[in-house]
């Protein structure tokens, strides 16, 4: 790593401007467990960094009727803490505490895990499910995303230069729906997704059917996907145990994942096929 | 026997210093206008150098020195760390920086900076001109017809045991079942939490250097590294400070040469600190190997031939590869009996990282290979397993092939029995594939492995270790060892075997914390689980001699004949005939007080250097539950009940821990771990901690570990050793549980999720 320019803005507005001012050389630092990591490696050639430390009012959580505000600097391990979260969106809590280690949880940030897009990310996929919300502040303002809209490739979003994620904003989910996270790795801590998914399942009041099931997978292909074939093969369908497997072929279909060190595009696909399935029958909660 | 030191579990004697992370390791040292190190590393797996261009890197303000191969000294050098012994093959092939690259990060050039960044950025500076040859990733390309030679070695190959003991062909004839199979081990790392490579050198003014280097053998260091720079040993000196774990990646030589000529050609001190990365690339990792074994077997389950043949990947260098070859061989023939045996072990090189030393030393390979076919054969003869092993082991009384000696003691019955029973054996055995939760997709299994190991390198190796103990004013006493404890815990041991012997209290003993060979005598370091038995031979005799002299000095005091006298609680006491009289004492600091200051004048010291009397194997067996998800090929270790005979364990919560650590990384070993290159460039593809699983303590199994101590006559009280045998059985133990879960067997470490779910998929076909 060679001289770098360092900056820790105090407000918003300033760590914006820097970050426009210097367009391309110039990165956002949240917990720097991604960011830090590639720029030891020297697979960057970046001329400085902007540390958000400072910007306290991205940190924490503010509570809206339904809606649950999430600053993007919010450390992972604080999204464990909060019972709240633990209450309505046990997913999300499950994704968090599948995240690397104890010191990683620590640095690591929500906005981080989104900004960074990673195919393999845990807590952004149980976000891609809960249909977040991104908020962003500019040069020109605020902005606002929906997440299926925020990743253009892997490691690439729609945030143009100078633009800093704020918040994430996620709807309490339906009443009686329950959301599932799994994750699949070769060891239970310390981990990137070999393949991860997380599911939604609302029934109809009789709960009999399914009225609404998102299904989202990681790891598969170059970004997160929603697999809207498989949702739509659920919905309004009686829920059994040959109905999740149909869903789960259905999501082995619409994925493409790749050979690499960790895996194998087969066994992922693979995988993919069965954590959903498992995932829906968890989330269903019920005997089949 | 009742011991009032031995035999508890006391504190170690470096734990509040570790805790507290304030012990002082290599890396943390630093001294006035210390320099850092780089070394730069080959990008390919096998090339000729035709020209290094160093200028630009050397005008870079605050590059000091950059060296290359034309600067080292033209000394062949090998780096396994072994003494002048019988069994030590020591092929000289390396150079302290290399004029052919052989593997990817072979050393090309280092330099020595102001700072890190700047010694960075001088490496980049230095232009290097490689003409490629082919990379040679696996012993079959090696030796194949044509192949390009990695050294001047036929076919790659460069070295061969044989070992023949009666008649193979009339065994197999013998035989009614013969059975073959072949089993290949991968290349696995060490992996210590303070990664391997970390050394500072430092020139005086007199022609000496003082090198502090996490080793674990700091005397056979001193003289390699002297003979690599063509130096006499007595001009070097090593400190070892504590060191972060060891498991044998720094059994020898890592990169102390390095430093040390950095160092001199500069006169500066030089700290040469290998990140993990460099410690994956670089250092000696365990040797892959690819084992055939043939085993001729009667009805009732006697075997009649016995033959092992295999292919070492040593790697790029020798260093140990030949010197293992003899002891691969020696586990495999001293396992079980048979009245035909024959071995053929070749070491091979290929162009990845060289391989040494990791705890085990071969054993795990050869036992993982040995213990999943005995199962097979069970099976065939319809016999339990425990009962095949029951027949066929060595037992006390009866000479051990490894060492050609008479075996002391043997805990192994009570290994099976008290093991078979932890992990209702019986019970779970004849419910094979076993259900559980999860839509019938998980099965259940369990398995057992047995081991036999070393507590020592004799006859191999030369065993010299030197102790001495010196009697303070105060009655307190000083333990100079050259103490290499590495983190396994040795110091603490050794400190409560000299407290034993002295019959004084454990916290009286002060074990030199760190190792310095112009202090403390010869001793060959901390390998081969010897640190008990042969370092706590030489402790426990330098004790003895200590005491000898306290007795007569008490003697002296009390005028009552030695004969008459016992140490106790720091104090001699004086046998009373009759029991009227209240019991005569006198303490051990009056006694050194009246040595030191009193007509006499002297110091009571005792010390000795020795080799130990002998090396009594060890033997374990181990029993593992585990559960097979057959959707996802998923291997979960349930439970692990590990039942070592160890001797007396002199301090058993240590011995504990060395069996549990050693289980983490026997299970990665059958699961998780492989370092891995790409065949065709010779890259690694994981050379870090997030791609090469090493597993977390959330993935560890329950472990029971059942502590067996038949003790042997010529072990410190009764020791034996424990140091590597925890992993040796582990990876059998779990393949063996597997196949009773799944009914397939795996003949190829590590079992990881897709070739499970491949051979799955395979059998339901
Ligand atoms: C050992 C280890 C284990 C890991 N394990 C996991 C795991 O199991 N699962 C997982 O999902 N991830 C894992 N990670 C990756 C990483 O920890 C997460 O992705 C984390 O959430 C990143 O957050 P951060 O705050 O550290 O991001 P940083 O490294 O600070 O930033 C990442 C990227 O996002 C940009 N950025 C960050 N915040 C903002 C913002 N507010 N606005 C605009 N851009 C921003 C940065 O410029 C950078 O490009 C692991 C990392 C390590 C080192």
């Amino acid at each position: 790593m060679s001289d770098i320019n360092y900056w820790e803005p105090e407000n918003l507005t300033d760590a914006v401007s820097i970050l426009a001012d210097r367009a391309d050389q110039v990165r956002a630092l949240a917990g720097g467990t991604d960011l830090l990591v590639k720029m030891k490696k020297g697979l960057t050639n970046w001329k400085g960094i902007v540390n958000l430390k400072g910007l306290t009012e991205l940190k924490g959580f503010i509570y809206e009727g339904q809606t649950i505000s999430i600053g993007a600097l919010t450390q992972i391990s604080a999204l464990i803490d909060n019972p709240l979260l633990s209450l309505h969106f046990p997913a999300l809590v499950d994704a968090a505490r599948s995240l690397g280690t104890p010191q990683v949880r620590n640095l690591a940030t929500v906005g981080g895990n989104l900004c960074n897009a990673s195919p393999a990310a845990d807590v952004a996929l149980v976000l891609l499910m809960y249909e977040a919300r991104l908020l962003i502040m500019g040069p020109n303002g605020s902005r606002q995303v929906s997440i299926q809209e925020f990743y253009v490739g892997p490691g690439q979003t729609v945030l143009q230069q100078g633009e800093i994620l704020t918040a994430i904003e996620i709807d309490l989910p339906p009443l009686n729906s329950k959301g599932v996270f799994f994750k699949h790795g070769k060891r239970k801590s310390h981990e990137i997704a070999l393949v991860n998914v997380a599911v939604l399942l609302t029934p109809h009041p009789g709960r009999k059917q399914i009225a609404q099931a998102r299904i989202a997978v990681g790891s598969v292909a170059s970004t997160q996907l929603r697999i809207k074939d498989a949702e739509d093969s659920l919905t309004n369908s009686l829920a059994t145990l040959s109905a999740f497997e149909q869903a789960a072929e259905l999501v082995k279909e619409a994925v493409n994942p790749i050979d690499d060190v960790r895996s194998t595009a087969s066994y992922r696909k693979q995988m993919v096929g069965v954590l959903t399935r498992r995932a829906l029958v968890e989330a269903w909660g019920e005997e089949l | 026997m009742s011991y009032s030191v031995v035999g508890q579990s006391v504190p170690r004697v470096d734990a509040r210093e570790k805790v507290s992370g304030s012990a002082l390791y290599t890396g943390d040292m630093m001294l006035p206008h210390m320099l850092i190190g780089k070394v730069l590393r080959s990008p390919f797996a096998h090339a000729k150098i035709i020209s290094i261009d160093t200028s630009k890197a050397k005008e870079l303000p605050g590059v000091k020195v950059v060296l290359t191969y034309e600067d080292t000294p033209k000394i062949l050098w090998n780096s396994a760390g072994f003494p002048p012994s019988p069994g030590a093959i020591l092929v000289e092939d390396q150079y302290i920086l290399t004029n052919k690259a052989r593997y990817v990060g072979d050393g090309i050039a280092a330099v020595a900076a102001v700072d890190e960044a700047t010694a960075v950025q001088a490496l980049e500076l230095i232009e290097v001109e490689y003409e490629v040859l082919p990379a040679l990733m696996n012993i079959e390309r090696a030796m194949s017809d044509g192949a390009v030679l990695i050294h001047e070695a036929e076919k790659n190959i460069y070295g061969h045991t044989p070992v023949v003991i009666g008649d193979i062909d009339a065994g197999f004839a013998d035989a009614d079942f013969v059975f073959e199979d072949t089993y290949y081990v991968p290349k696995v790392n060490q992996v210590s939490l303070e990664p391997c490579g970390v050394s500072m050198a430092a020139p005086d003014k007199d022609g000496r250097i003082t090198i502090w280097t996490s080793t674990q053998m700091p005397h056979l260091v001193r003289s390699i590294t002297a003979h690599a720079l063509g130096l006499k040993t007595g001009q070097i000196r090593i400190i070892k400070p504590p060191v972060g774990g060891a498991f044998g990646s720094r059994l020898g030589v890592v990169n102390e040469p390095i430093a040390a000529l950095l160092a001199m050609k500069v006169g500066q001190p030089v700290m040469l600190k290998y990140t993990r990365e460099e410690a994956f690339l670089a250092t000696e990792s365990r040797h892959p190997i690819t084992m055939t074994i043939k085993t001729g077997v009667k009805k009732d389950g006697t075997f009649t031939a016995r033959q092992l043949t295999s292919y070492i990947d040593g790697g790029a260098y020798a260093t140990h590869t030949p010197s293992l070859a003899g002891p691969v061989a020696g586990w495999f023939l001293a396992m079980y009996k048979s009245p035909n045996i024959k071995v053929d072990n070749y070491s091979v090189y290929t162009n990845s990282t060289q391989c040494g030393a990791f705890r085990g030393y071969g054993n795990p390979q050869v036992v993982f290979a040995v213990e999943s076919q005995i199962d097979d054969i069970a099976e065939r003869l319809g016999i339990d397993p425990l009962e095949l092993r029951l027949k066929n082991h060595p037992c006390a009384g009866e000479v051990w092939l490894w060492s050609g000696w008479v075996i002391e003691s043997c805990g192994f019955e009570e290994c099976i029995a008290s093991g078979a029973k932890a992990i209702e054996w019986t019970k779970k055995r004849s419910k094979i594939g076993n259900e559980s939760s999860h839509q019938g997709s998980k099965k259940r299994g369990v398995g057992m492995g047995y081991m036999m190991h070393v507590s020592g390198a004799r006859p191999m190796l030369h065993e010299t270790s030197a102790a001495m103990i010196k009697i303070n004013e105060d009655g307190t006493a000083n333990l100079i060892y050259s103490n290499s404890d590495c983190g396994q815990g040795a110091g603490t041991s050794l400190s409560q075997i000299a407290a034993e012997e002295l019959g004084i209290p454990f916290e009286d003993v002060m074990i030199t914390k760190t190792a310095d060979t112009d202090v403390a005598g010869f001793d060959i370091g901390s390998h081969a689980s010897r640190q008990t038995y042969s370092g706590g031979n030489s402790v426990k005799n330098a004790a003895a001699k200590a005491k000898q002299k306290i007795l007569e000095m008490a003697a002296e005091m009390m005028e009552t004949p030695v004969s008459e006298l016992v140490v106790k609680g720091g104090r001699v006491w004086a046998s009373n005939k009759s029991s009227e009289e209240p019991a005569k004492s006198v303490s051990i600091a009056e006694i050194s007080h009246r040595a030191h200051f009193g007509s006499h004048g002297n110091q009571i010291i005792g010390v000795v250097s020795e080799e130990p009397p002998g090396n009594p194997p060890v033997y374990a067996a181990q029993f593992v539950e585990v559960e097979v998800d057959t959707e996802t090929g998923i291997v979960e270790v349930l439970r692990v009940v590990a039942a070592h005979d160890v001797g007396t364990a002199i301090n058993p919560a240590i011995v504990e821990g060395q069996i549990e650590g050693a289980i983490q990384q026997g299970i990665g070993y059958a699961l998780t771990e492989e370092y891995c290159y790409d065949q065709e460039s010779g890259k690694p593809l994981n050379p870090n901690l997030s791609d090469y699983k090493i597993l977390t303590s959330v993935d560890m199994p329950q472990i029971e570990t059942i502590l067996v101590e038949a003790a042997c006559d010529t072990g410190p009280f009764g020791a034996k050793s424990v140091g590597e045998s925890g992993l040796v059985a582990t990876a059998a133990a779990i393949a063996n549980a597997v196949y009773n879960a799944i009914g397939i067997r795996f003949k190829e470490l590590p079992m990881t999720p897709e070739r499970v779910l491949a051979a799955l998929q395979n059998k339901n076909k």
